[in-house]
């Protein structure tokens, strides 16, 4: 197969070297998976997939890839949702996916050291029979990995409580866009310097190349219970929210899922919700057992002065397991619906969930469109997923607008773009929206000390300098 | 502006220009000195703006500025490289922003803790963060030295509670970064950047933070051998007894808010919060894991009242215990491992003993960070060990502190970690390594600082490796 421009066959052959030829892919069927990731509007085939097999590949990747400046992006299970990963025109996808042993479980220190291509679950599986876990638990945890966790800073249901990634990561080894390796923190704590881990977690592959990681075990909590609120009213809900919050509750997870949610997610997994529910609240209290009937019950009022019409809690570990892998996997079960959907990841202050979700169904009725929410409610955290089908043009700018629109209300009521998701190649428009040219610039200094040329994942994050950025347009119709 | 007898320092009119003059005072060695560097002027922003001109002014005459907030910690880092002006961030003590129903808050640099804690206590919450040097210490300056306290066993470091950041550039600028809601990943978290910087990259001027419900209840429990004051040479046996009883708590489901070592005489103190249900049987569980590990009889589990005892725990981090207690010569931190924490400190104490310098001990058992203070008299009268015989002789005093410091650098080498001195005389400051071992990734951070400071007005000198 011919490789592109700008990966002659000197290079390629130099790749081949490293990591072996059997791990160098190249042509358009070879690499059609690495053209786009869980973000379906846009795609770009690489010029190769390059899957080294160590840290020391993968710096001598980089060097020859440097050497050459040929542009590369890092890429873990490719679940970004927000074209962290889309390569853009004649980069080099590496792929991180060979690297995924957990090297070391210390349960003394609580505290893994894990490759970038370890899937996010498989920490709490091998912690579990001693009583820990890894807390952030985003969605895809089933097939994300941890280096793309630490890209984009991953979040998940039980951050509410537990925190998100950064706080969950001590250190990392990190492949520099010239090659040059680096520890940055290490297997203790507050080590002395600039905290660089901190720095790096959320980057989205523009500082470098994530190669090892320390992260944090938790210990287990002793129980939980989980409650199922179900309400006539998505505003009911929403208030119910901003009510245990205020109340100082911290439960471990409060989600919430609309009827078309509860629709999709019902019909796939049967997990008994009720149709006709308007909304339905996951709320999990975890801790210690003497605590918990105290804690579910304090919810359990609040939920019912917002008159909430019905309160189950899950009585055994299947019926649980069954309600969170009904919100988890909620997202794959809206494929039922629509053709296509674009999630949405806009954060506003949780006392303004009422009024935003309030305005979410009036953006939705303005365009024609169909909103489904989803999301971490008590983060204040929402996931409108738009629903679309991809063969209609017209539909495709509604939505594009409507998903604007949305993101623009969570900036004026002083929240955020992304909660979890990162900005990708998605949202480098609106950065320009939520901070200053000032802002941008210091965060620029950033890159340019870690990434001078820029070589590594170009395109993500940062408006380019001057000029408003286009709005993204599909130039292809996105898969089902 | 008042005007030293006799001498009309130059940049006092530019800067009270810049910044107004009642604004603008000359520096009072005794209070305003850096590790003995007695700064040109003192300058206390009334606001924001003022601030940003005061750096630009600064930025662009070269003069070198030392932030300061509650200046409880301005002995942390290297002797100055040079000193002019001593930024006081004091008038910026407001609170921005309060949503209690949001749990978060908004607050100005300058805002003294306890003065924020009183104002989330009146909703119930409080900013979980226990300083040793107590709530003197300002916001901007807990951040910027990157301060934590027992508490981070139960609620983190304060860098996990931080949600955004102002910061004014050593060019004046101004710039954001994160927000008010509790998750964003928009852009670098340039906040954690500027987290224990030492505002060597830029002057922390407001932050958001994530605030915590206030629990209804607390607990301790102290666990020693013996139930009391066990004899200091029982010490070593003590602490690696305390560090299995460590182990076992923290495999336990009830985990504990603050877990410290400290002494002598070596004792574990073990903090929980929660309903007074959870509390109540938190402080069981930690009493039976003591019996169970003291097989021998050797240790006693002693249920304490809470607000005292995490009060004595401070104080053994702030100015020592036993014959250190306020008189520590010299204090310095070491991160290693958790679970090598308590022999560490065994070892320690050895090497103190035999080298004749009295030595206290607290320690996050946690986390593994220990903070020791280092005694500058001689231990008994009976045995006038070497530091007291060095009391004459500053020099060889300095040696004795050097090679133990160095020792200890050296074990925390060995297992994963590093060292900090965090207080000592300036001249014996100067002999010592203040930050430890350089990190690898130090070319980073230069060149961080570069882009940041190039013209290194910003505590120059006083970071790690210099920076």
């Amino acid at each position: 197969m011919r490789p592109r421009a700008g990966l002659d066959g000197r290079v390629l052959a130099r790749l081949a070297e490293i990591v072996g030829p059997e791990h160098v892919l190249v042509g358009n069927s070879a690499t059609l998976v690495y053209e786009c990731d869980g973000f379906t509007l846009e795609r770009q085939a690489p010029a190769a997939a390059v899957l080294p097999g160590s840290a020391a590949e993968v710096a001598q990747v980089v060097r020859v890839l440097h050497a050459a400046g040929i542009p590369f992006v890092p890429r873990g299970a490719g679940t970004s949702l927000s074209g962290t990963t889309i390569p853009p025109h004649d980069a080099v996808i590496i792929s991180l996916a060979r690297m995924n042993r957990i090297l070391h479980l210390d349960f003394r220190n609580r505290r893994a050291v894990v490759e970038p291509g370890v899937v996010n679950a498989w920490i709490s599986r091998e912690a579990a029979p001693r009583g820990y876990l890894y807390a952030p638990d985003p969605s895809s945890q089933a097939a994300c990995t941890i280096g793309g966790n630490v890209g984009t800073n991953a979040g998940g249901p039980h951050t509410l409580k537990y925190g998100v990634t950064v706080n969950h990561i001590l250190g990392v080894e990190l492949v520099l866009p010239d090659g040059q390796v680096v520890e940055l923190g290490g297997p203790v704590e507050d080590l002395p310097g600039y905290d660089l881990v901190g720095l790096v977690t959320g980057s989205e592959g523009t500082l470098g190349i994530v190669t090892k990681i320390v992260v944090r075990l938790v210990r287990e909590p002793e129980g939980c219970r989980t409650l199922l609120a179900v309400f006539d009213s998505v505003d009911d809900a929403t208030r119910t929210v901003s009510g245990i919050i205020e109340q100082g509750i911290i439960p471990a997870a409060l989600e919430m899922m609309d009827n078309l949610v509860i629709q999709a997610v019902e019909e796939a997994f049967g997990f008994g919700f009720p149709l006709d529910a308007a909304a339905v609240l996951i709320i999990e209290v975890d801790g210690l057992e003497v605590g918990l009937d105290e804690q579910a019950e304090a919810c359990a009022a609040i939920c019912r002065a917002n008159r909430a019409r019905e309160l189950r809690t899950a009585a055994t570990e299947e019926e649980r397991r069954l309600l969170w892998m009904s919100r988890k996997k909620a997202f794959g079960a809206l494929g039922r619906l629509a053709p296509s959907y674009v999630t949405q990841d806009g954060v506003v202050p949780r006392t303004r969930l009422p009024e935003m979700l309030a305005l979410t169904a009036e953006i939705g009725r303005k365009y024609g469109l169909r909103i489904a929410n989803v999301f971490h409610a008590g983060d204040g955290n929402i996931h409108p997923i738009l629903l679309y089908d991809e063969r209609n043009p017209d539909e495709v700018r509604r939505v594009i607008q409507a998903s604007d629109e949305i993101l623009s209300a969570c900036i004026d009521m002083g929240g955020s773009i992304t909660g979890e998701h990162g900005v990708g190649i998605e949202k480098v428009s609106h950065m320009r929206r939520m901070f200053s040219e000032a802002d941008l610039a210091a965060m620029l200094d950033v890159r340019a000390v870690f990434n001078p040329r820029g070589l590594c994942n170009p395109g993500k994050i940062f408006p380019s300098p001057g000029g408003c950025v286009e709005v993204q347009r599909p130039r292809r119709p996105a898969p089902a | 502006m008042t005007e030293a007898a006799g001498q009309i320092d130059p940049i006092w009119q530019p800067l009270a220009a810049v910044a107004g003059p009642d604004h603008v005072r000359p520096a009072n060695p005794a209070r305003d000195a850096v590790d003995g560097v007695v700064p040109r002027a003192v300058v206390a922003p009334p606001d924001e703006e003022t601030l940003a001109c005061v750096l630009a002014y600064c930025h662009n005459h070269r003069l070198a500025v030392a932030p300061r907030g509650g200046g409880t910690q301005m002995r942390l880092g290297n002797v100055p490289e040079r000193l002019d002006v001593v930024l006081d961030l004091g008038r910026l003590s407001g609170i921005v922003h309060y949503e209690p129903a949001d749990l978060t808050v908004t607050v100005q640099a300058g805002m003294r803790l306890d003065d924020l804690q009183a104002e989330l206590a009146r909703h119930g919450q409080f900013l979980p963060i226990d300083p040793p040097g107590g709530g003197r210490a300002t916001i901007g300056g807990l951040l910027a030295t990157g301060t934590s306290g027992p508490l981070r066993a139960g609620f983190g470091h304060l860098r996990d509670r931080l949600l955004g950041m102002r910061v004014v550039r050593a060019d004046g600028t101004v710039v954001r970064s994160g927000g008010r809601v509790v998750k964003n990943v928009a852009g670098y978290d340039m906040g954690r950047l500027h987290t224990g910087a030492l505002g060597t990259l830029g002057v922390i001027v407001e932050a958001t933070f994530k605030v915590q419900p206030l629990p209804a209840a607390w607990g301790a429990v102290a666990i020693a051998p013996g139930g009391g004051a066990g004899p200091r040479a029982g010490d070593a046996t003590a602490l690696l007894a305390l560090e299995e009883v460590v182990a076992a708590l923290l495999d336990a489901p009830a985990q504990p808010v603050l877990a410290e070592i400290i002494g002598p005489p070596a004792r574990l103190v073990v903090g929980f919060a929660g309903t007074k249900n959870e509390v109540d049987y938190a402080v069981q569980q930690a009493c039976r894991i003591a019996d169970k590990s003291a097989g021998t009889g050797r240790l006693a589990a002693t249920p304490l009242p809470w607000a005292e005892t995490h009060a004595q725990v401070l104080s053994v981090h702030r100015e020592g215990a036993g014959p250190v207690k306020g008189r520590g010569a010299l204090v310095c931190r070491l991160h290693v491992p958790s679970d090598r924490a308590a022999a560490l400190i065994a070892e320690a104490a050895a090497e103190a003993a035999a080298a004749g310098v009295d030595l206290a001990y607290a320690a996050h058992a946690a986390a593994g960070i220990i903070r020791l203070h280092l005694g500058a008299e001689a231990p008994g009268r009976e045995a006038p060990g070497r530091a007291a015989r060095a009391a004459a002789q500053p020099d060889a005093a300095a040696a004795v502190y050097r090679s133990l410091i160095l020792s200890w650098l050296a074990r925390c080498r060995d297992l994963g970690g590093n060292l900090v001195v965090e207080r000592a005389p300036a001249a014996l400051k100067r002999e010592l390594p203040v930050w430890g071992d350089p990190p690898a990734s130090l070319f980073l951070m230069r060149a961080l600082k570069e882009k940041f400071d190039p013209h290194r007005i910003l505590n120059p000198g006083r970071y790690v490796g210099g920076i």
